[in-house]
């Protein structure tokens, strides 16, 4: 298990677990950000402090000590387009 | 007329989802209170007129969820359940759901459902999913939640009259039915609003144009490089778009000033109080207009189109380290064209403190106004020579003014955050809405109402001060002697005035920089906009000279003021609240006298300090 923050990009992941205060645990599963929901992070911004991830059919920022309170395990296969976009477990 | 039974119908939907062009669209220009359109921050209230009943609609702030995470979200919420003291309870419920986001949107829903109340679902963004090539089956969705689901195609503006149709008749408004438990946890009802995503929305894929373009316009280098394309051209706009109606405005009201007043000596006083009070008065509120009205359009074209959050983004990070945002870039650079539009852009920023913060410190940065003070002084006392050879000294000087102010006001934010705006529920996320195209009208009547809404609420204080002001240098009224050109009788006259009274008064606050009364009367004189120090200079001392490139009003400086007294006023320019336009913005945006207050108290203090500093410094450095 590991951090958002340590997740490669483009790697798809597996949420675990978020962690931290909980108007924030509760906001990040209120916008889908709830434990099984499969994401990618696609990039960093400019001096890496904020994080593009991509969940679902969208994608999202999130500033990174945010971030690095959502654990993830990696998935062993890459998802593909056609295949459904999010996944619950 | 008599008393119409009114309806109280709510319009809700996550942020982006289209909400107030939806508002826009249905209530048009039928406004009880024009309230501003924009980004949501504070109800909005428009009228549906109905033969049978009027329907306030009211436009509540956009809300992930029913619990509250921000001041914004917690007046949606309070204003749902009813507890909202400036709302009256709601007969109705209109739920915008974005097609392109409906998990997030069902969300709201089913938490929606447990209000119980009549509801009505406006589908928005249907054709931006057809375009992926998805289908999204409407039919299924309205048996699946239960209310009446009305296709929207906002460009097209189709669906709009079916959705009026549906919104004033009664007997079409559903209570949804409960679906879930009422006390289903956050990830049941997520899982719930997959489960009918899924079923309503067939062959949804990635957006292919979002993906590609975000391969570039987040392309850290690529993407900056757009990033400072687009921000360059939209300060360039504001000035060379906006300038030339501005320079029209300007001289449109002075040649009316001119004709009232005649070449009259002495004009009478109702003449006088025509021409300078209120003339004047209402041309300093309507030159903002043509600024406030490009910015505003470019704003919510960017907006629309989905780049500003791409753009809030890429410098979220260096922003964050002063606890602002990314998108508080746009308020400040817009500032240093201009306070006002600056101030008006910030209520795009989602969370309550970082908007605050933002605001607050959008006037330190070197707008416009304070140009004509520093070409002046500098002109007047910093020597012409040339740094190694090349760099001129004054340039120099100016540049360092325009960079310090930024450094302060970064500084200053950070301080805020820290203090009296330390808020740890603030936004920690960006949405990224898919890249689409603005729809044109939108975007004119939004930015209309913006500057529609500054020149009603904003101007009438701005029109209340310049009359005071007005009355401050014209009472008591001086009889013009015999021979007097008009010059000098403008001089006398001030300098016998009640504000010349004021400024002879309040002169000893300014004795650590050894300010004396005339630079005080110019201080209070500029209030109602900086440059008008230089006039008040040119009244005083070198008559009738007005033009900050004035070689004559230059020379009458120079042998006026000591060089440590004029680098005092500069520092004091650079920082303090001088502009009642401002400050009428800042009471109309931050929605308290208690803020502007303490936004023109913590400016005094910093120009006060500044002044006396440069003062001592300076005649240290050059006795």
């Amino acid at each position: 298990m590991l951090s958002l923050e340590a997740l490669p990009l483009g790697t798809p992941a597996r949420i675990a677990a978020v962690a931290g205060p909980s108007p924030f645990v509760e906001r990040m599963k209120e916008l889908g950000l709830v434990e099984g929901t499969v994401v990618t992070v696609l990039r960093r911004s400019l001096f890496g402090g904020t994080l593009q991830i991509r969940y679902g059919n969208g994608t999202l920022a999130v500033r990174l000590p945010f971030a690095s309170a959502i654990c993830v395990e990696p998935v062993s296969q890459a998802l593909h387009l056609h295949e459904p976009l999010w996944q619950v477990v | 007329m008599g008393a119409v039974p009114q309806r109280n119908i709510a319009l809700v939907g996550i942020p982006n989802s289209g909400k107030t062009t939806l508002f826009n669209a249905l209530t048009g220009a039928r406004k009880k209170v024009a309230n501003y359109p924009g980004v949501t921050v504070e109800p909005t209230v428009g009228l549906l007129a109905n033969h049978a009943e009027a329907i306030a609609l009211v436009d509540l702030p956009g809300v992930y969820s029913l619990s509250p995470k921000s001041s914004d979200e917690e007046i949606t919420s309070a204003a749902l359940k009813g507890e909202l003291r400036t709302i009256p309870p709601l007969d109705g419920i209109v739920l915008i759901l974005d097609a392109t986001n409906l998990e997030k949107g069902l969300f709201l829903f089913s938490q929606l459902v447990t209000l119980q109340k009549p509801m009505l679902v406006a589908l928005t963004m249907i054709d931006e999913v057809k375009r992926r090539g998805a289908t999204l089956d409407d039919i299924l969705l309205e048996s699946r939640l239960g209310v009446p689901v009305v296709p929207i195609v906002g460009t097209k503006g189709i669906g709009i009259t079916e959705l009026k149709a549906k919104l004033v008749d009664r007997q079409r408004w559903r209570i949804p039915p409960i679906h879930l438990p009422l006390n289903a946890s956050v990830e049941e009802r997520i899982a719930w609003a997959r489960q009918i995503a899924s079923e309503v929305l067939r062959n949804d894929r990635l957006d292919e144009r979002t993906e590609r373009l975000d391969r570039i316009l987040l392309h850290p280098v690529w993407g900056m490089v757009a990033f400072v394309i687009v921000m360059a051209l939209i300060f360039q706009s504001i000035f060379t778009w906006s300038q030339p109606l501005m320079d029209a405005i300007d001289s449109g009201f002075s040649t009316l000033r001119q004709w009232i007043v005649g070449d009259a000596v002495a004009p009478p006083l109702v003449l006088d109080f025509l021409a300078n009070g209120v003339i004047a008065g209402v041309g300093s509120v309507l030159v903002f207009a043509p600024q406030i009205f490009v910015l505003m359009v470019l704003v919510t074209f960017l907006e629309d189109t989905g780049y500003m959050a791409r753009a809030a983004f890429l410098v979220d990070r260096i922003f964050g380290i002063f606890g602002l945002q990314g998108r508080s870039f746009i308020p400040l650079l817009s500032s240093y064209a201009c306070a006002i539009p600056g101030i008006l852009s910030a209520r795009m920023i989602p969370s309550y403190a970082e908007r605050m913060a933002t605001m607050l410190v959008a006037p330190l940065m070197t707008c416009s106004a304070r140009l004509p003070v520093y070409t002046l002084l500098i002109a007047a006392f910093v020597p012409a020579g040339t740094v190694g050879g090349f760099l001129s000294l004054q340039a120099l000087v100016l540049g360092m003014l325009y960079v310090a102010a930024a450094v302060v006001g970064l500084v200053i934010a950070w301080l805020l955050r820290k203090t009296v705006l330390a808020d740890d529920r603030t936004a920690f996320f960006i949405e990224f809405p898919p890249y689409r195209l603005p729809q044109w009208r939108n975007l004119l009547v939004r930015a209309t109402m913006r500057m529609q809404d500054f020149v009603q609420t904003a101007g009438t204080i701005i029109l209340a001060i310049s009359i005071v002001l007005w009355a401050l240098a014209t009472f008591p009224r001086l009889e013009p002697r015999p021979g007097m050109s008009a010059d000098e009788y403008r001089r006398a006259q001030l300098e016998q005035s009640w504000a010349a009274h004021v400024g002879r008064t309040v002169a000893p606050i300014f004795r650590p920089m050894h300010f004396d009364w005339q630079v005080t009367l110019g201080i209070i004189g500029s209030f109602a906009a900086r440059e008008v120090f230089v006039s008040v200079m040119g009244q005083l001392y070198a008559v009738g000279q007005d033009d900050p490139a004035s070689a004559s009003l230059r020379a009458a400086l120079q042998q006026q003021l000591s060089p440590p007294v004029a680098f005092a006023v500069l520092a004091f320019y650079m920082f303090a609240l001088q502009c009642m336009s401002t400050v009428a913005v800042l009471r109309r945006e931050t929605g308290s006298w208690k803020w502007t207050a303490f936004a023109f108290v913590y400016m005094f203090l910093l120009a006060y300090l500044a002044a006396a500093g440069t003062y001592n410094i300076a005649r240290a450095l050059l006795s």
